[in-house]
């Protein structure tokens, strides 16, 4: 993969022209001049050069038109992404009302709707809803009037705890038992391995997580039954039982996946190759069979991170754990809408952000999912 | 040895066992194979949902306060009359848990049936006509699978209040998304074969040949694929009542009821074990049906 310093110069071109483009659009805005036209202008332009960018890349060939298809639709989703929450924030109705006590008359409602800016065009509104989640700044919760991002930071880094701890227990089990039973295929091993992961893929996490909190907390009292500990060595207990929880789905998943994609490179000819050629049954099977299986998990993974959030809201609530799912299911009970366009705003950008990686990736370790996008 | 027929011994030389002899063995491991604990439980569980509240031997809501946390039948203390036990209300767990079914049924079907004909319909369209549609519908799609469910369902909740047609809307708003890709796909490659270019060269217009032509092709896909999602819905209807975020009661649903015996967990366990255990049994079983159909009608789709 060699990149020619133009393609790179190319590059930096476009974001000076990113910039350009929008300043022009901020001082037309400034300025109080047709905000339609502007926003129209400022959409073609922008458009007109990313696309230019990749007729470019795609004239020269190369991976640059990979490279630039890819973030030029991940752009894409990330603006349908926007704009629906953005509908679904301001169909919840007036953040001026819900902020506001219910006894708030009207004057205050028109005051407090001018300060955060609810009284302008939605456009505008869409503007400056765009801004404030690129600034990352959300205002203050609804209910425990202090700033959102100081609120769910803590809270993000606890989850971020659990679901690494979980992304551990599963690397651990889940790719020794999938090639396990794909070695093993047909036989006890392989019986056992695809029981255990039905069962996972079938019973659902909160009553796992419900059943394990009976036999090992309340019955047998050896583990404790929620919160995360003082912190330290001795709170490592209170990782156990969620750890299990929130990783059962995705270890079910990812045996399955692994066992499957694994049966199919034993089946192809580079491993009946490789066997004629006398090497040897553990090299065949971590050094060529491991590898190729390894590409549809690394789509997998992307897949991943958006139900690591749904793992992280259901087991969070059932384990009364610190982190961010279960301060945003509260959030939907008191209707506190800075705390949840926060976090879904994150989330978005997190999934995409984790996709487009993959996708990027794929296009390293896989050549030809570049020659097929070139064609 | 009785004659053997010119294929027979063609078999034979083919290293196939022709000798009905051996064969029982082997044709009583084919009829383990069969789906029939998975479908025996897929009958009842339908059976229970349509019939419903009449096969209960409570009405659901009935509370017999002085019968509270009786443990089920088998247990010390426990009463024939409550099979599974009562909860914190003195109410009978098994009633509700028929009762439950029913809503749970309703709301997948719902969800699937809405889900499913949206989805094949703009897989349709994306995969026939492509171009900057496909790529617009696709992405849009990519995005909706990307996006971890409970959390769009959760926003809707708060924007449009928790109810039956949250939960369809919720879960069709993602499901809509898996169907259309497949569809697409499997567009993709019926649009190239030659009765379609005949279809069009007789006159026939774009929707006659979508809906005509392709759509009979794909609609195994569509078949295969509703009965792998059956499960995956009802797991996502049973955590979002679990949250709250589902049908409100009094109606009874099984993440619900989990979650009411949340509380009384170290007393009376059976008030969330039942309900979560029924939900854990009737999704194997439809992801092991959806296995096996797969397999047998569709086996190009065992990525899935």
């Amino acid at each position: 993969m060699t990149t020619s310093p133009t393609e790179y110069s190319n590059l930096s071109k476009t974001s000076d022209w990113k910039k350009l483009v929008l300043g022009a659009f901020w001082e037309k805005l400034g300025k109080g001049q047709n905000i339609l036209a502007s926003l129209g202008g400022a959409a073609r332009g922008l458009w007109l050069q990313e696309h230019g960018w990749c007729v470019h890349a795609a004239k020269k060939g190369g991976p640059m038109k990979y490279v630039a298809g890819r973030i030029l639709q991940a752009l894409i989703t990330l603006a349908i992404f926007m704009v629906l929450l953005f509908i679904a924030t301001r169909a919840a109705g007036d953040p001026a009302v819900l902020i506001l006590p219910p006894d708030a008359t009207e004057e205050q409602i028109q005051l407090v709707r001018e300060r955060i800016g609810t009284d302008k065009p939605y456009p505008v509104q869409f503007l400056y809803f765009i801004r404030d989640l690129a600034t990352l700044n959300f205002g203050r919760s609804i209910v425990y009037r202090e700033f959102v991002t100081d609120l769910i930071g803590p809270r993000i880094l606890n989850s971020l705890k659990l679901q690494f701890a979980s992304l551990g227990l599963i690397f651990l089990t889940a790719f020794p038992l999938g090639v396990w039973a794909a070695v093993r295929r047909a036989q006890i091993p392989d019986y056992f391995v695809r029981f255990l992961a039905a069962f996972g893929q079938a019973a659902p996490a909160f009553w796992v997580g419900l059943v394990l909190m009976a036999i090992f907390a309340v019955k047998l009292n050896w583990l404790p039954a929620g919160g995360m500990g003082p912190g330290g060595f001795s709170s490592l207990k209170f990782y156990i039982l969620p750890t299990i929880s929130v990783s059962l789905l995705l270890f079910a998943s990812m045996t399955r996946l692994l066992r499957s994609s694994m049966l199919e490179s034993l089946d192809a000819e580079f491993v009946k190759l490789s066997r004629a050629k006398g090497v040897s049954e553990a090299k065949v099977i971590w050094v060529h069979v491991f590898r190729n299986a390894m590409l549809p998990i690394m789509t997998f993974m992307a897949i991943w991170v958006g139900s690591a959030v749904s793992g992280s809201v259901v087991i969070e609530v059932v384990f009364d754990w610190p982190g961010i799912g279960a301060m945003f299911v509260d959030s939907i009970s008191n209707r506190d809408f800075p705390i949840i366009q926060a976090v879904v705003g994150i989330v978005a950008v997190t999934v995409l952000l984790a996709n487009l990686i993959v996708d990027l990736l794929y296009g390293v370790v896989d050549p030809r999912v570049r020659i097929e996008a070139q064609n | 040895m009785v004659d053997k027929t010119q294929s027979q011994k063609m078999l034979e030389a083919g290293g196939v066992n022709t000798n009905s002899k051996q064969s029982g063995w082997y044709s009583f491991k084919n009829f383990l194979r069969l789906p029939i604990l998975q479908s025996l439980v897929i009958f009842l569980f339908l059976l229970v949902s349509v019939f419903g509240e009449s096969i209960a031997p409570y009405y659901y809501n009935d509370q017999n306060l002085l019968a509270r946390f009786t443990p089920p039948a088998w247990l010390e203390g426990g009463d024939i009359k409550y099979l599974l036990g009562t909860d914190n209300l003195g109410r009978d767990v098994l009633s509700r848990m028929i009762v439950g079914a029913q809503a749970s049924f309703t709301v997948t079907l719902a969800a699937l049936g809405f889900g499913s004909v949206l989805g094949s319909l703009i897989g349709l369209i994306a995969g026939y006509f492509g171009g900057r549609l496909d790529m617009f519908i696709m992405r849009t799609a990519d995005g909706m699978m990307a996006f971890p469910l409970i959390l769009a369902a959760l926003l809707l909740v708060a924007v449009i209040g928790p109810g039956v047609h949250t939960v369809v809307i919720a879960t069709s708003l993602i499901l809509w998304a898996r169907f259309a890709r497949l569809i697409r796909g499997e567009v993709l490659s019926v649009r190239e074969r030659d009765f379609i270019k005949l279809a069009r060269i007789a006159g026939a217009s774009n929707t006659r040949i979508m809906l005509i032509h392709i759509l009979p092709n794909v609609l195994n896909s569509v078949v295969v694929l509703l009965t792998l999602q059956l499960g995956y819905v009802i797991i996502v209807e049973a955590t979002l009542s679990f949250l709250g975020a589902g049908i409100p009661p009094p109606t009874p649903t099984w993440g619900q009821m989990v979650a009411v015996g949340r509380t009384y967990i170290d007393t009376a366990w059976w008030i969330s074990l039942c309900p979560g255990l029924a939900i854990a049994v009737v999704v194997l079983s439809f992801n092991l049906l959806g296995d096996w159909l797969r397999d047998h009608l569709d086996p190009k789709l065992r990525q899935l």
